[in-house]
């Protein structure tokens, strides 16, 4: 099979993993080598479907022998198979990044036979690109679920990122469609992972690892998704949860049926959620309750929360502090700095804060001396305003009369 | 320090002949209308010369009364192609000699933000610069025609050498005439009227292609969006052999 052809074929089995990243390391290049990182990331291209490619992403070979039922790769699909050779990679990133294309690798695999044998393959690879040729890029490489510790440590010590996928968001999910990877198989290289982090060896996993949840294949609610993702990032000390719309490539009644449109918005508040989790202090139970346990289709989380508490606002932006002046809808990280630094030097009214690039259509409602609305008023003509902000962007048609949305809603968004 | 709408400064549209004109702003105490590089112009002209001493002065004056962060924003905000840009910068200087350190922190005033955009907009510039150049090997060589918004390669010459310090590498700025050289001990950043590198090889035909087939393959069909890709990869900056998958 020719180059080009193998290529494409190990590249469409790695598209569904999310991870893209090439952030959370500086490192310059030796003299005598090639390559250097640059913790905040770099994207040198964006493809087709809007996503960010900065890695060289594929699988080593989708010849797996494993059959989780949502997977392309699953050994009992008909599909062509191929496998590129540790030689064969580390030349094609090589010169991809000496062009300029790439930060680095992202290396995953199918499970050639065994998950040693797996990791031991790609190891060589890694080995290939540090040692021959003195590649001091970023590399991103899968812990095939079921290695050897010592084989994790390896390759953590060749690499800046590892990570291993949770895919299914519960047990029981994982049991129904991944028979052959059990929930202690997918979390164990996790823990282990987690664990030399904390010893805080010297050039092992620089940056951290991450782990990626599959969002629409099964029936979890987004409470508990966002619920498990919170666990996650306090209990393992993960850098990134990806969370990656269901793409209906398989025919089984577990699965929604093939054709199904990805839950693209679902998976868009997610990540919103997952900000406000990493970013602006909320914890999982403030976004998102028993009683409502999935997204608002027409508020953002942050939003939403807003228009919930009217006891909390409004907020006097020229003395509240840091943590609270987050909590203000169109008041993000970077502007709620700015107005940390630039009410040093004089009272910050109205037009102060739209050039510190606060959003004013929404912060107005919410912020003290805001556009004269009553304190009573407050709640109503804010859920209102937002509400319709919300559904213009969503472009949805809805009669001026429609009731106001609620907190969350009993029912996934369907989009 | 009030502005004259009658009066425009010329300078020779260096950095130091920027400083002689901030220098000027004071002898003569008032800002005016423009501070450019331009000549094309019916408003009464005051021509500029670069004087070495009197850019020493400003800059002394800038370090020691407003800060090292100050000229560094200063320096950046220079290399931007914005018109008001030499305004902008004289008003932020006069500001910082009276108030000091603290200037730089007064985003609520109106240069001072221009100054932090004009900065900014560079930095914004050069990452995409960072990110979305693409080299080509010609003659053993890696080559890079380049057409930033502002005047960038000064900055992304650093992170190239960083990268990839045994490599011999040109990048070409056809928008501001400029060329930089890395090869073997040798960095430099010339001055280059025009460039048109060679033809290319088989070997980098062969990995164009093979680039082409990844970027094609790595796309998820059903979640095609050409709006959010032009958002976060203008147009301009695609490839000639991009430019065939969209």
């Amino acid at each position: 099979m020719e180059l080009a052809d193998k290529l494409r074929i190990l590249t469409e089995s790695a598209k569904y993993d999310v991870a893209c990243t090439s952030s959370g390391t500086d490192r310059v290049c030796p003299s005598d080598g090639i390559g250097s990182a640059c913790s905040s990331g770099l994207c040198h291209a964006f493809a087709g479907d809007g996503r960010c490619i900065s890695l060289l992403k594929i699988l080593m070979s989708n010849a797996c022998c494993y059959d989780c039922a949502y997977c392309v790769n699953r050994v009992s699909n008909d599909v062509p198979r191929a496998t590129l050779t540790p030689d064969e990679i580390a030349d094609i990133t090589i010169n991809f990044y000496r062009r300029n294309y790439i930060e680095g690798l992202f290396l995953s695999s199918g499970v050639i036979g065994n998950p040693d044998n797996t990791m031991q393959l790609m190891i060589k690879t890694v080995e290939l690109l540090r040692y021959k040729y003195k590649f001091y890029g970023y590399v991103h490489a899968k812990a095939i679920p079921g290695a050897k510790e010592h084989l994790i440590e390896r390759m953590g010590m060749l690499v800046d990122r590892m990570s291993s996928n949770i895919e299914l968001p519960s047990s029981e999910s994982l049991r129904l469609l991944a028979p052959d990877k059990s929930k202690k198989d997918v979390l164990a290289p996790m823990r282990y992972i987690s664990g030399k982090l904390k010893e805080k060896t010297k050039g092992f996993a620089s940056s951290g690892q991450s782990t990626q949840m599959i969002i629409g294949a099964t029936p979890e609610s987004d409470l508990q998704i966002i619920s498990l993702a919170e666990g996650l990032y306090s209990g393992y000390g993960l850098r990134r949860v990806f969370y990656s719309a269901y793409v209906a490539v398989a025919d089984n009644s577990n699965l929604p049926a093939v054709g199904t449109s990805p839950p693209l918005l679902r998976e868009h508040r997610l990540y919103q959620a997952d900000w406000l989790m990493r970013y602006y202090g909320f914890k999982s139970y403030e976004i998102l309750d028993k009683d409502r346990p999935y997204f608002n289709e027409y508020l953002d989380p942050k939003c939403n929360w807003a228009v919930n508490h009217p006891e909390f606002f409004p907020v006097d932006v020229n003395r509240a502090d840091y943590e609270r002046l987050l909590r203000v809808p169109g008041i993000g990280v970077k502007s709620a700095r700015r107005i940390l630094t630039a009410r040093r030097y004089g009272r910050l009214d109205a037009d102060a804060l739209r050039r510190l690039g606060v959003v004013m259509k929404r912060a107005k409602y919410f912020i003290e001396g805001g556009m004269g609305i009553s304190a009573a008023d407050r709640p109503s003509a804010a859920a209102a305003a937002l509400s319709a902000i919300g559904r213009a962007e969503s472009a949805v048609q809805l009669s001026m009369f429609d009731v106001l949305p609620a907190l969350g809603q009993t029912a996934p968004i369907e989009v | 320090m009030k502005i004259r709408e009658d009066v425009i400064y010329v300078y020779d549209g260096s950095y130091n002949g920027l400083l002689c004109a901030v220098f000027n702003c004071y002898t003569d105490k008032f800002i005016p209308s423009e501070i450019t590089d331009r000549r094309d112009t019916l408003l009464t002209c005051r021509y500029i010369d670069t004087d070495k001493d009197k850019a020493r002065r400003v800059t002394r004056g800038i370090r020691s009364v407003m800060g090292k962060d100050a000229e560094h924003l200063i320096k950046k905000a220079y290399l931007s192609d914005f018109d008001d840009k030499g305004v902008a910068i004289a008003q932020f200087v006069v500001l910082g000699m009276k108030e000091g350190a603290k200037a730089i922190n007064m985003l609520a005033t109106p240069c001072v933000d221009r100054v932090h955009r004009m900065a900014k907009a560079v930095g914004n510039e050069t990452h995409r610069n960072i990110e979305f150049i693409r080299f080509s090997e010609i003659n053993g060589a890696l080559v890079s025609v380049i057409q930033p918004t502002h005047s960038v390669l000064p900055l992304i010459a650093p992170h190239f050498v960083s990268r990839f310090p045994c490599e011999k590498f040109f990048i070409y700025d056809k928008v501001h005439k400029q060329g930089f050289i890395h090869d073997g001990g040798r960095d430099e950043l010339l001055s280059i009227e025009g460039f048109e590198p060679d033809a290319h090889g088989e070997e980098e035909e062969k990995y164009r292609n093979l680039w082409q087939v990844f970027y094609d393959a790595i796309e998820i069909k059903p979640r095609h969006n050409d709006r959010c890709r032009l958002n976060h990869m203008p147009l301009r900056f695609w490839e000639d052999f991009m430019k065939a998958s969209r």
